[in-house]
């Protein structure tokens, strides 16, 4: 589709509809995405288990009138404990490193006494932190 | 409920908080770029089992995807039908 300056992947990409539908009975493997031959996102699956990593995560931007998975991880406490009941954990990495994960299998140590959940995990307060930052529209 | 059917449940409502996650994951690289790859690496799916016509049972299925897709968009002058065209190339 023509936009801006430039050609873009059209929004009703039916590859990307189906993938969300594939991933919902997902159980193994691994897919990664890459824009203009650059990485930007690997997802890994592993019964119950899912690792998000954002290796450009600044494509990720949320516009701050904008709602939707990412104000769930602003507000990660119930979300985590859907996770949990459903026996699902879902770890975030920025760049490789895990920054937090969340539901059935994190354990909080220290981080209970910063997000108040038995299922929020902060691995790396340092790359939360610059995950949040790179998330955040200017 | 048997507890097998439980476990079926919890995996289904579990898949549903991915499948809305990666969905807006990917609606968020949508729009953003000229060519989009997406590499699968031995994805494992589980297709459930679904009722034909007449309540038909006509089974599940077990998917696994390896492969490269490649999506590309060009420019084209040369009519209004043709000034987007879309490929798709799937590499190895």
């Amino acid at each position: 589709m023509l936009g801006d300056d430039h050609l873009h992947i059209d929004k009703n990409d039916q590859l990307t509809d189906w993938l969300s539908k594939a991933l919902k009975n997902a159980k193994e493997g691994a897919l990664a995405i890459s824009f203009e031959n650059e990485p930007a996102v690997k997802i890994a699956i592993n019964n119950g288990t899912l690792a998000v990593d954002l290796l450009e995560p600044t494509l990720f931007r949320i516009p701050e009138d904008e709602t939707g998975l990412f104000d769930k991880l602003k507000t990660a406490s119930e979300f985590a404990r859907k996770l949990s009941d459903n026996g699902v954990t879902i770890s975030f990495l920025r760049k490789g490193k895990e920054a937090v994960r969340l539901g059935k299998d994190a354990k909080p140590t220290l981080s209970k006494m910063v997000t108040g959940s038995d299922d929020i995990q902060l691995n790396s307060a340092r790359e939360f932190a610059k995950l949040k930052g790179d998330l955040k529209t200017d | 409920m048997s507890e097998n059917t439980n476990e079926q449940g919890k995996t289904q409502q579990g898949g549903s908080q991915w499948a809305e996650m990666i969905g807006q994951l990917l609606d968020r690289m949508t729009g953003k770029g000229a060519s989009v790859t997406y590499a699968f690496d031995n994805l494992v799916v589980d297709i459930p089992r679904a009722q034909g016509p007449g309540g038909r049972d006509i089974g599940g299925a077990k998917w696994t995807v390896n492969g490269k897709v490649l999506i590309t968009w060009e420019a084209h002058q040369s009519s209004e039908e043709a000034r987007q065209r879309a490929t798709v190339s799937t590499v190895t």
